[in-house]
């Protein structure tokens, strides 16, 4: 009778419910999920409780607050509220990202966005928030469940490398 | 000692339990009853009791505290005694001296009781606590009853309406203020309805008849708060300029991309929640998608916010009146007769409320409001309606119809005794008796053997009864006697259609027509139409239209016009000339094959819909393929190991519920998928085009991926039906849609969307300004050109890039022209969003001239003055357009710059290599 294994605890950061509904049911036993809804909850949660890893979306076009300045991309539009919305709303999982790692929250990262196509835009990433991961969004449940492990395991390594 | 008689005083309490009676004010003294228990006290405080007891009852209550007090002293556990004194104190004024003796009794019901009432006034919460202990020794106790729902309802108000239902339950009779204190004290503590249901169930019950008027007004007062509650008075707030900006692109966007406007809408009045604008606009998307009730939500917001905004109320009045199937046409009458009212100039909210006064009956109402919407000048088709309906509504209703006797039947050799079963056989036949309607028909063959009606009643009944060889059998013999009726040919026709032998009905079809069955013109129509015989179609439903104004035809054979219409648009679209049966047919089909094209060539033909298409094959990956097919894995995992709940739960995501495949509203994966390809071959028709999915690079995965899928639906509903092979299927099907279709969408986007730009695009628009009529005879300086090494790519468009290069250098030309000055520069560069991580391409174009340039030269109505264009092109692709001051610069020798930010497109593994 072994003491029961502790699952890691995953954070979900989505503006749906797409992500948490299939992770509880298919990864289940093997992790624990809890949802955000967005990133100022994502934030409250990651200072209220401890996490193993944050899985995070990179598109919320369904979330009514959103991280980041909207004024300064209005400035940046040409004075275009639409259009700064919607690349706060596209873009907002960088956003979240960047504010996590300023609020001094270091856990591995993988972003559900398909960063196949965009490897450069990923490196960038990685160099300024890491440790990162991505997963593109077809990734398939064993997939899903062997990044997160390699996610871990890599922060995990590299926090005990680090002197 | 002090144990003994605090053994006595419990059993002393139980003396004490009964009423007490006596004068004392508030608190009633006991009947004092000489016990044996007495006597185990000793002599001096048994003479103290009983004249403390005396003293109580003689008023003198002063006197009779002292004694109760020293007997107290005595014998602290002498329950009776600290009863009696706190009584007394209560009588003296002395509340609170009374309750703390309460208080030590706490397993005493004689104490619990005034403790209870006490603490009702001054600590409601605890005369619930005291009140729940009384009940547990004494259940079922009114009193307490009453007294815990009067606490309840003031301090919990939640349990409040519990404990009231059963205090009614348990009395006959209740008083009317009572009744009006619980439902007080419900209200205050927001459990309004609560409180009108204690004075409804209440209101039976209240005897005393100015008790109930009482309370019937207070009840009819309480409903009328709750009706005006929904009336925000003032509470509508103006939109600002984003927000509005936002629903008007949402607006825009509706008929196309409900489902995107609707986000927009939501996030809008996720952030305006008081702008009735902003929830009629989401109302009138939801109901455009068939959310009915959401949509009623919605507009029931605008007009709680905005009551004198008729628009939004006309439209909830119409929605109740249309989709409730009758039941809430005294809402919709009351919301439409407010909107007419509000704008009485608005002939259609008359017209609704018309339409709606007539469902109710209210003949008379209904004339008037048709009669203003006539006043009030409305257009052509509402008027026709209006007149309509008013012309129904003035016929006064004919005679009920003679029936004609059988001497008046045109076939004097039927007998009379047949005609009259034949009548009694159709009216059972229609009433579903065909056992009866069988009998009767026996008869009619009994008295006209070989009369054709009998036959046609024969086919009737065959039909009821199911039996279509019989039918057919009985109306054929009926034509063979009178060949002359078109609609028993029309019946027979479609009866043989309906089993395939189209020869057949053709054939009838045609000869039904010839005898003036119109609708055969219509089923003649629909065979062609099936046939691919277009122009036959056109024919029939041309002779059909000429024949008839309406009939039971009329609407899907309108829908059939419709899109025979567009089908021969599409074919002769280009020049095609319909000139003669075979080259017409040859002509369609080459046109045909030559309109077939793929999203490439829709995008080269038409380049301002390349956003849209852009923007579909992104929904396709993210809203039909990410969430969705990813499971497929899974799903064949779960059928190899009997996991049915899984598999119903892709099931339900792919297919939705069953029978959900043809419902307009659905949304599950399949019908995204539909609206999605839908959407695509409507692109492609704008561009004069048909889009061949099956040619398309990039569509093919998907649509074959999809299909397969499709194919298995039965198969995942019912798995445990599924054979050995399915789980392999799905994981091939997984495969392609998860790998190969995503990637190939992914890939074509971005190559519609991605274009190098180098010097050679430079120079090409450098060169056309120059060639310009404006700067002919003029000498421009060079173009200074600076340009990153290696290749850049952006997400933008040829045409627009070119576009907004050439508006730019233009500028800058004439600026130098105008102001002076002697240096035209372009500087490319690349930059990183330090949050994004995206890179950009910044391209600044400068000059030297002295004029200066500003922010508002880029926004606003400053805009319009050769900037507009950029800020539009740019932006449309997600970039950004600034302006800049170079003072900073002077030593280089520009002085400012108009710099393009667009979005660096990397260039991933290339088209269908990812």
């Amino acid at each position: 009778m072994g003491e029961e294994r502790k699952r890691p605890r995953v954070l979900v950061v989505e503006d749906g419910e797409e992500y948490s509904v299939n992770l509880r049911r298919f990864l289940a036993q093997d992790f624990d999920f809890e949802r955000a809804g967005d990133g100022e909850v994502a934030l409250r949660m990651l200072a209220d409780s401890v996490w193993d890893l944050v899985f995070l979306d990179m598109r919320f076009d369904r979330a009514p607050r959103l991280l980041g300045d909207l004024a300064v991309l209005e400035e940046r539009f040409s004075g275009d509220t639409l259009r700064a919305r919607r690349f706060l709303e596209d873009n907002q999982g960088t956003y979240i990202l960047v504010a996590m790692r300023e609020a001094g929250f270091h856990q591995p990262v993988v972003f559900s966005y398909d960063f196949d196509s965009e490897p450069r835009r990923f490196q960038n990433l990685e160099r300024r928030y890491g440790p990162l991961c991505h997963l593109s969004d077809t990734a398939g449940l064993p997939e899903v469940r062997r990044t997160f492990l390699k996610a871990m395991s890599t922060a995990k390594a590299t926090r005990t490398s680090t002197p | 000692m002090s144990i003994q008689i605090c053994i006595l005083g419990l059993f002393a309490s139980n003396l004490w339990a009964q009423e007490p009676t006596g004068e004392t004010a508030s608190v009633p003294s006991p009947i004092v009853e000489e016990d044996p228990i007495l006597a185990l006290l000793s002599p001096a405080t048994q003479d103290l009791y009983r004249s403390a007891v005396a003293a109580e009852a003689a008023g003198e209550l002063r006197k009779a505290q002292t004694a109760y007090g020293m007997v107290v002293e005595n014998a602290p556990g002498f329950t009776p005694a600290m009863l009696g004194l706190a009584r007394v104190r209560a009588a003296r004024g002395d509340q609170d001296g009374a309750m703390r003796i309460w208080e030590r009794l706490p397993g005493e019901a004689s104490a619990m009781r005034p403790l209870a009432l006490a603490q009702l006034e001054k600590d409601p919460p605890a005369a619930v606590d005291t009140f729940r202990r009384l009940l547990r020794l004494q259940p079922g106790d009114l009193e307490a009853t009453l007294g815990l729902a009067q606490a309840l309802c003031a301090v919990r108000p939640e349990e409040g309406l519990h404990a009231t239902r059963t205090y009614l339950a348990m009395v006959d009779e209740v008083d009317g203020a009572l009744l009006l204190d619980f439902a007080e004290n419900l209200r205050e503590g927001s459990y309004e309805e609560d409180a009108l249901v204690v004075l409804e169930e209440g209101l039976p019950k209240v005897v005393d008849p100015t008790s109930r008027a009482v309370v019937t007004e207070r009840i009819e007062r309480i409903r009328i708060e709750r009706a005006a509650r929904v009336v925000a008075a003032g509470g509508d707030r103006p939109l600002s300029a984003g927000a509005r900006e936002r629903l008007d692109e949402a607006r825009k966007i509706a008929a196309t991309d409900p489902t995107r406007a609707r986000k927009l809408v939501e996030a809008v009045v996720a952030e305006n929640d008081r702008s009735a604008e902003a929830r009629g606009a989401l109302g009138n998307i939801l109901l455009q998608l068939g959310e009915i009730e959401a949509a009623e939500v919605a507009w029931s917001w605008a007009v709680a916010l905005d009551p004198d905004q008729a628009e939004w109320r006309a439209r909830l009045g119409s929605l109740l009146a249309n989709s409730y199937a009758g039941r809430r046409n005294a809402e919709a009458a009351e919301h439409l007769a407010l909107a007419a009212r509000l704008r009485p100039g608005r002939a259609d909210f008359q017209l609704a409320y018309g339409r709606v006064l007539v469902s109710m009956g209210r003949w008379s109402d209904a004339q008037q409001a048709l009669q203003r919407c006539l006043e009030a000048e409305p257009d052509e088709e509402i008027a026709a309606d209006a007149h309509k309906i008013l012309e129904d509504l003035q016929r006064t209703p004919p005679p009920p119809p003679t029936i004609p006797s059988p001497e008046l039947s045109s076939d004097p050799e039927v007998p009379a005794s047949a005609l009259q079963a034949a009548r009694i056989a159709r009216v059972y036949i229609e009433r579903g008796e065909l056992e009866r309607a069988a009998a009767e028909l026996v008869i009619v063959v009994h008295a006209a053997p070989n009369w054709w009606e009998a036959d046609n009643l024969k086919a009737a009944l065959a039909m009821r009864q199911g039996d279509q060889v019989a039918a057919e059998a009985a109306w054929r013999r009926a034509l063979l006697s009178r060949p002359d009726q078109p609609w028993v040919r029309l019946s027979l026709a479609e009866l043989i259609a309906a089993q395939g032998r189209r020869g057949e009905a053709l054939a009838e079809l045609q000869r039904a027509a010839q005898d003036g069955a119109v609708d055969a013109e219509y089923s003649l129509a629909r065979i062609a139409w099936e046939e691919g015989r277009l122009v036959d179609a056109r024919t029939h439903l041309d002779a059909y239209f000429a024949a008839t104004p309406g009939g039971l035809s009329l609407e899907p054979a309108r829908n059939l016009r419709e899109r025979l219409e567009y089908r021969l648009r599409m074919l002769s679209a280009g020049g095609v000339g319909l000139v003669s049966g075979a080259v017409f047919g040859l002509g369609l089909w080459w046109r045909w094959r030559r309109l077939a094209s793929n999203l490439e060539r829709v995008a080269q033909r038409a380049p301002e819909l390349t956003a849209d298409l852009v923007r579909t094959l992104g929904a396709l990956r993210h809203e039909v393929l990410k969430h969705n097919t990813n499971l497929l894995d899974e799903v064949a995992h779960a059928l190899e190991h009997g996991d049915h709940s899984a598999i119903r739960f892709t099931c339900l995501r792919l297919f939705g519920p069953p029978g959900a495949a043809n419902e307009p509203s659905a949304d599950h994966v399949f019908a995204r998928f539909d609206a999605y390809m839908e959407r695509l071959g409507r692109l492609a028709r704008q561009a004069g085009l048909r889009l061949d999915v099956r040619r398309d690079v990039a569509l093919e995965p998907l649509v074959r991926g999809m299909e397969g899928l499709r194919a298995m639906e039965s198969v995942l509903r019912r798995p445990e039906r599924a054979d050995a092979r399915a789980p392999d299927r799905l994981r091939h099907l997984s495969e392609l849609l998860n790998r190969t279709a995503y990637k190939a969408l992914g890939a074509e986007a971005r190559r519609l969307s991605a274009l190098v730009l180098d010097e050679e695009l430079i120079s090409a628009v450098d060169a056309r300004v120059r060639q310009e009529p404006s700067f002919q005879g003029v000498v421009l300086p060079d173009l200074e050109l600076e340009m990153p090494k290696g290749r850049v790519v952006v997400q933008h468009l040829r045409g627009d890039l070119e576009d907004v290069l050439a508006n730019l250098l233009r500028n800058a030309a004439n600026a130098l022209l105008d102001q002076g000055g002697s240096r035209l520069g372009m500087r490319v560069e690349e930059e990183e969003d330090e949050i994004t991580g995206m890179e950009a391409v910044s391209i600044r174009v400068l000059d030297d001239a002295p004029g200066r340039i500003t922010e508002s030269m880029i926004r606003g109505r400053e805009a319009g003055r050769g900037l507009g264009l950029v800020v539009d092109l740019v932006t449309r692709h997600d970039g950004s357009v600034t302006v800049e001051e170079r003072a900073n610069e002077r030593k280089e020798g520009w002085t400012k710059a108009v710099v393009v930010r667009l979005r660096r497109a990397e260039e991933g593994r290339g088209r269908g290599g990812e």
